[in-house]
């Protein structure tokens, strides 16, 4: 007798479940679906969920910019900016498949891209034939963020130097070759 | 290229079945222990790679689980000890490979943004890059799930394995059935094996159960490692048949700890709730040895987290120096409470359940807004259907309920515990996380109902099944009154 309740009782959940199942998967946030099917299963999924989710586009896009433009880089983050976090590291590491992360200090202030560029700089800032660049939205601590290459003379083995600029209350990264930076920009790297 | 994820599977399964038969499993158990008790063995000596100065490659701890399997085969072999369960693997891994076949033939896979961030990890272990700059994301991360995924970027099939999640599923399916089939056959025959089987289907119809079994991140994986611990040591203090020898049961379950340490930030917690269950009602070594397991799993992951914050001139996190502590005061605290009479043992899980609670209370004295948050949003996450679970997970709700409040069982303490914690542990970690729980499906204590369904299901169940619900005496009184 017992058994039979509990089979029965089982048996209602089974059939509450089932005439749920489509009415809960069509009332959910897309990305909280059960059942996703990906066209292309090939693809990496953070490959996808840039393609796909702008929330993913906000927190990687930056790294995975470095690590499709720059990979094997030397990245170096100004210690006091407020993306000098174990956080972007750890991306830059993960998916910006940087060489190294290490720290710096500039020996001056800078406000603006402009000045911290050299003549090829500008040139690379304002023509995408020689400079490979690439901006998107940021979201820890930064809210956008740049990637200024020098495609032409890109190696496998390239310095990146960060640059924090604030423009109308909000965090620009800027992540620059080192071959673009006027040489008049000093930077001692921490210990 | 996908072949190697499926002979990677093959391997695990491998694994874990030199290892279960050499501890005494047998049978359809064995089958269905195979493959976590394979990535159980590996995930442990991922921890032991962790905190000693070697490569973070997953493949080096697939190594050292492949080289274990290996000494316990030649000693197999040695003793002549080799029986007749070899049925077990072929099945175990004909159900793997054709399951790996369908997920690979049907690419369904869920992820959210925190699915990357595991993933970023596995990018880390992987390229041997793994830095201790991160230690506040790695401890709310931990180890397992990067460590998995790992695998696939280390063998290059991608950056994440794609049949893992489906495959950890099925093994709960069948573990639900054979746990209630076992439990159940000897008052009912073949009732036993339909309410197993009906187990089972209302587990695998649930919308949040398919979204979990394709979702990139650990909850499924706690949910089956969960109901492993609880199942095989329920079983070997009730003393039903299941398919192993008693203390079969106890190593296989002591096995796979640190891979639920591993698995999420209250893993230890949760792997010590299940032990003081264990000490309560089992003597000898076998708690004693769990418990040891669990302390000494728990204390290794968190002098990790304190070594490499110390190496890098961070201050360690509280969380980390307190479970350290916790892990290294388990083993004598085993010890004590083992040596205890037999009569106030008894009391060590209220006493146990009724500290969670007042360690809450404590919380919520200091600062009421975020339990107050918390518990709304979960209100509305389960009433109000925002969290996915719809009107079964409501009826759930209750049925747990009465299975807690309506029935005076104590032979089912292991499952009791790992349901009745549940509640004051979750809020007791939004306090942890310092914040509030949120409404949504995505929601961190929404997403960790998963680890206690399937457990919830087979108290439940077999609690209603062998028990007579206790009707309040003053109920009774007016049946007799007015009969």
């Amino acid at each position: 007798m017992r058994i039979g309740i509990v089979i029965a009782m089982l048996t209602v959940l089974i059939a509450s479940n089932l005439v749920e199942f489509y009415p809960i998967e069509t009332t959910r946030d897309p990305e909280m679906d059960a059942i996703r099917i990906h066209d292309a299963d090939d693809r990496d999924l953070l490959e996808v969920g840039l393609a796909e989710s702008s929330n993913v586009r906000r927190w990687f896009s930056s790294h995975a910019a470095v690590g499709a433009l720059a990979p094997d880089s030397t990245i170096l983050l100004p210690a006091d900016a407020p993306f000098a976090s174990p956080r972007i590291t750890s991306s830059l590491y993960g998916f910006g498949d940087a060489a190294d992360v290490r720290k710096i200090t500039f020996r001056e202030t800078y406000d603006t891209l402009d000045e911290v560029l050299n003549a090829a700089g500008r040139q690379a800032l304002a023509s995408e034939v020689v400079g490979s660049f690439a901006t998107g939205p940021g979201k820890t601590r930064f809210a956008q963020w740049i990637l200024l290459i020098d495609r032409l003379n890109a190696t496998s083995t390239d310095v990146l130097v960060g640059f924090s600029f604030e423009v109308d209350g909000e965090v620009i990264m800027a992540l620059v070759d080192q071959r673009l930076v006027s040489s008049s920009v000093g930077w001692d790297v921490d210990a | 290229m996908l072949m190697l994820e499926w002979l990677l599977v093959l391997c695990w399964i491998l694994i874990g079945f030199v290892i279960a038969r050499y501890v005494g499993v047998r049978g359809n158990l064995l089958a269905i222990v195979a493959l976590p008790v394979g990535v159980s063995v590996t995930l442990a000596f991922a921890l032991v790679q962790f905190v000693l100065p070697l490569p973070s490659w997953p493949l080096l701890a697939l190594l050292g689980a492949i080289v274990v399997a290996l000494l316990l085969l030649t000693l197999d072999v040695y003793r002549r000890t080799m029986s007749r369960e070899w049925r077990s693997l072929l099945l175990a891994s004909l159900v793997a490979s054709v399951a790996v076949a369908i997920q690979l033939w049907l690419p369904l896979r869920n992820w959210s943004t925190d699915s990357l961030y595991y993933l970023e990890f596995s990018t880390q272990l992987a390229t041997d890059n793994f830095s201790n700059g991160y230690l506040g994301e790695i401890e709310k991360r931990l180890l397992a799930v990067p460590v998995l995924h790992g695998f696939a970027i280390q063998l290059g099939v991608g950056d994440h394995l794609r049949t893992i999640g489906g495959l950890f599923a099925l093994c709960i399916l069948f573990l639900v059935w054979w746990l209630l089939r076992s439990r159940l056959r000897g008052s009912y025959r073949t009732a036993a094996d339909v309410a197993g089987v009906a187990a089972a289907l209302s587990l695998v119809t649930f919308n949040r159960f398919i979204f979990h079994t394709f979702y990139i991140n650990s909850h499924l994986f706690v949910a089956l490692i969960m109901l492993m611990i609880a199942g095989l040591l329920w079983a070997r203090i009730v003393g039903f048949e299941l398919g192993s020898s008693p203390d079969g049961l106890a190593i296989v379950a002591t096995l796979v700890v640190p891979a639920l340490v591993v698995s999420r930030a209250e893993g230890g917690l949760l792997a010590l709730i299940i032990g003081i269950g264990f000490l309560t009602q089992a003597s000898g070594r076998a708690p004693l040895v769990y418990m040891a397991t669990a302390g000494a799993s728990i204390a290794v992951w968190n002098f990790g987290m304190v070594l490499a914050a110390m190496s890098t001139d961070v201050e360690p996190s509280r969380s980390a120096l307190l479970m350290l502590a916790l892990g290294v005061a388990t083993i004598p605290a085993s010890v004590v409470i083992l040596r205890m009479p037999a009569a106030w043992r008894s009391f060590l899980p209220f006493v146990f359940e009724a500290s969670l609670w007042a360690f809450l209370l404590a919380m919520v004295i200091r600062d009421d807004e975020i339990l107050l948050k918390s518990a709304q949003a979960t209100f509305v996450n389960l009433a109000g259907f925002e969290g996915g679970w719809g009107v079964t997970g409501l009826i759930f709700v209750g049925l747990c309920v009465l299975a807690i409040a309506g029935y005076r069982c104590r032979e089912d303490l292991i499952l009791r515990l790992a349901v009745t914690t549940f509640v004051p542990l979750s809020f007791l970690l939004a306090y942890l996380r310092e914040g509030a729980y949120r409404v949504g499906d995505g929601d961190s204590l929404n997403r960790m109902w998963m680890h206690l369904l399937p457990i919830a299901l087979v108290f439940v169940v077999q609690r209603f099944a062998l028990n007579r619900l206790r009707v309040p005496t003053y109920l009774s009184q007016k049946v007799t009154n007015s009969a």
